[in-house]
């Protein structure tokens, strides 16, 4: 069933951050919290599912000189629309994930779907590969996020998990710690892909 | 002058745009295997920063930005009654405008390095249209107008300023990249993972600027 | 030239209907943006000015303030509030203050600011107590008294957020400062800078100096917001 893989491919198999290294700008930069992490994964996926549909409905009139700077204005619309929307109804989060926002525009895991996968099949398989690379995405997030904030804050999602007597190692929330957990992860998924390999 | 200085300073070393903002990491994992590679990227990045960010000033302080520098207001102005200062505020197509701006600056860039170094070119190879993804531009571009309200001084040292400290951290990883070629690493670590671990260490290091006075 | 003028012309329509379809959105959302930023503002507004039932907007000198009255009758105010905005490490951070008549502070509330998570965020953090630490550290102090503490105040800085800090100290300071020359009351004596704090009661305490003109802060921005304890 080629749809299922188009989804579950994104996990791990070919996972955009710890295999295709993309998107690596706001995985360091929002895991400083699960929450966070959790937040900005939904916010890309939007727009990483969006713009694979619209990519993939209007490839007929897109003339392919020119089809670059189509498929950017066609994410920095529904970029847009995630940023004004998410200062109007989350404005928390918004303030939290700051200029990270905008900057899903230039996330290469979007536009590189686009160029690689929503420009050459159909608007089915598109959307389901937006969904597949989004959701591994996300799921990178919140583990990171949530691993760096247990280590450095002493909670997950803002509940307290470590005891009083915890100190925080700060260096986990601070981008030292960031660089060194992805680096580590990006490891363990190699060892996972192996494994599953093996027994294949 | 000073405030320019510390601008200059705190986005070379202090603030790294890589190592401690998070901006531009893609290239900075991807291009750093070659010194000489490394170096050609950097030099394409600061011009390109330092150019985007006069730009992208310039279309928002007198096109996108409410209030009286607006061009659509003056004009407005002109044909008649008092427009309220507010009534042109296209801030919202600000993402569209800078990414379209920093993309078309890139293919600039592209056609005059295929006409002036054509063994450059061929050596950054894809790596040259993907510094339109490169988010330290477009996040140095909407610091200094939507964060942090720079004056167009301040905004072109910024973007100037976190150019070099962009190649500054690209030329030492990839020197530490090549050596790293011949050293026993684990066998799942090599490639991605170590770079990463080398990064966090040079973060750490770049810590040791806090407090830097002169 | 033609090669150009076709695909031009096809992304600038591609361009307009995106930009349409933004401004629809826009026309949707930002009456929702002002009005939550209008609700926050009055919160604010209460919060640092308790005693003020009555307030009287007023713009001097290009300074714009409130006065807060505490019932309509009355002719003395019970304070003035104002907003200070500061250059943070990755945003402009906006602060509604409080002041009481004779210039010390009565409370602040920051009201956006977008600075790094976990870091800079702290500054609005509640720990213990109604109200952030950080910002009731504000609470009762001279305007012209604050600094953070590696300025040689008695702010207390946010761990790894030093910039942060500093932004926000300084901006309310400068923010008072510049309401007190607006309304024609500069005759203070203040602390000479770097030297200890001064009393500004005591007409005999050789650590004050009259006040100047010009607003002296101490512009010590080559600090890392990450810069450790």
């Amino acid at each position: 069933m080629k749809i299922i893989k188009d989804f579950t491919k994104g996990i791990l198999v070919e996972n955009p951050v710890l295999v295709l290294a993309l998107g690596l700008c706001p995985t360091l930069a929002v895991t400083s919290s699960a929450i966070n992490g959790l937040g900005m994964g939904c916010a890309a996926t939007f727009v990483l599912v969006m713009s694979n549909l619209i990519v993939s409905l209007i490839k007929p009139l897109v003339p392919s000189r020119i089809r670059i700077p189509i498929f950017i204005t066609v994410i920095a619309t529904f970029v847009t629309i995630t940023k004004l929307v998410m200062a109007a109804y989350t404005p928390a989060l918004s303030e939290a994930l700051g200029i990270f926002i905008p900057l899903i525009v230039v996330n290469c895991i979007i536009l590189g779907r686009a160029e690689a996968f929503a420009s050459k099949h159909s608007p089915l398989r598109s959307l389901v590969d937006g969904l597949g690379m989004g959701f591994g995405f996300t799921l990178t997030l919140v583990v990171l996020g949530a691993f760096r904030e247990l280590i450095g804050s002493g909670t997950i999602f803002g509940q307290q998990i470590m005891g009083d007597n915890y100190k925080p190692a700060l260096l986990m929330i601070l981008p030292p710690g960031a660089f060194l957990s992805l680096g580590f992860m990006v490891a363990l998924a190699r060892m996972l892909l192996e494994k599953t390999r093996k027994e294949a | 002058m000073g405030n320019l200085l510390i601008i200059a300073i705190s986005a070379i070393l202090i603030n790294n745009f890589v190592l401690s903002r998070f901006l531009g990491l893609c290239p900075f994992v991807g291009v750093s295997k070659k010194t000489e590679t490394a170096i050609g990227m950097g030099m394409a990045v600061i011009f390109v920063m330092t150019l985007a960010s006069a730009v992208t000033w310039v279309i928002w302080t007198y096109f996108l930005s409410p209030g009286t520098s607006n061009i659509f207001w003056i004009i407005a102005n002109k044909f008649g009654s008092q427009t309220p200062a507010a009534s042109f505020d296209l801030h919202y197509l600000e993402t569209i405008a800078f990414i379209l701006v920093i993309a078309s600056l890139v293919q600039f860039v592209e056609l005059v390095l295929q006409k002036t170094s054509p063994s450059l070119y061929s050596a950054l190879g894809i790596f040259l249209p993907l510094i339109t993804t490169n988010c330290a531009i477009l996040g140095v571009a909407e610091l200094n107008t939507m964060s942090l309200g720079y004056n167009f001084l301040e905004a072109l040292v910024h973007g100037f300023a976190a150019g070099v400290g962009f190649t500054l951290a690209l030329i030492m990883m990839s020197g530490i990249r090549e050596r790293l070629q011949f050293a026993p690493v684990p066998r799942l670590m090599k490639g991605l993972p170590i770079a990463f671990i080398v990064a966090g260490l040079m973060s750490m290091a770049f810590l040791g600027f806090s407090g830097l006075k002169f | 030239m033609k090669s150009i003028i076709k695909p031009g012309i096809t992304l600038m329509i591609y361009g307009l209907i995106a930009g349409l379809g933004l401004g629809y959105i826009n026309s949707l959302t930002s009456p929702v943006i002002e009005a939550q930023e209008e609700v926050a503002r009055m919160a604010a507004i209460e919060e640092v000015l308790p005693e003020a039932q009555v307030f009287d907007p007023d713009t001097v000198d290009s300074v714009q303030y409130i006065t807060g009255y505490a019932d309509s009758s009355e002719i003395t105010p019970v304070g003035y509030i104002i907003t200070a905005y500061g250059n943070g490490f990755s945003s402009t951070i906006k602060t509604v203050v409080g002041l009481n008549p004779d210039f010390t502070i009565s409370a602040i509330e920051i009201v956006y600011q977008s600075e790094t998570p976990g870091l800079g965020t702290k500054s609005v953090e509640i720990t213990d107590g109604p109200e952030p630490w950080f910002e009731m550290q504000f609470d009762d102090k001279l305007y012209n008294n604050l600094a953070v503490d590696k300025d040689g105040g008695d702010i207390k800085s946010i761990t790894g957020a030093t910039i942060t800090s500093r932004a926000i100290t300084n901006s309310v300071k400068i923010a008072a400062k510049e309401l007190k020359l607006a309304l024609g009351e500069n005759n203070d004596m203040v602390t000479i800078p770097g030297g200890p704090q001064c009393d500004p009661n005591n007409p005999d305490d050789p650590n004050c100096h009259p006040d100047s003109a010009e607003v002296e802060v101490q512009e010590d921005s080559l600090t890392s917001e990450r810069g450790g304890e």
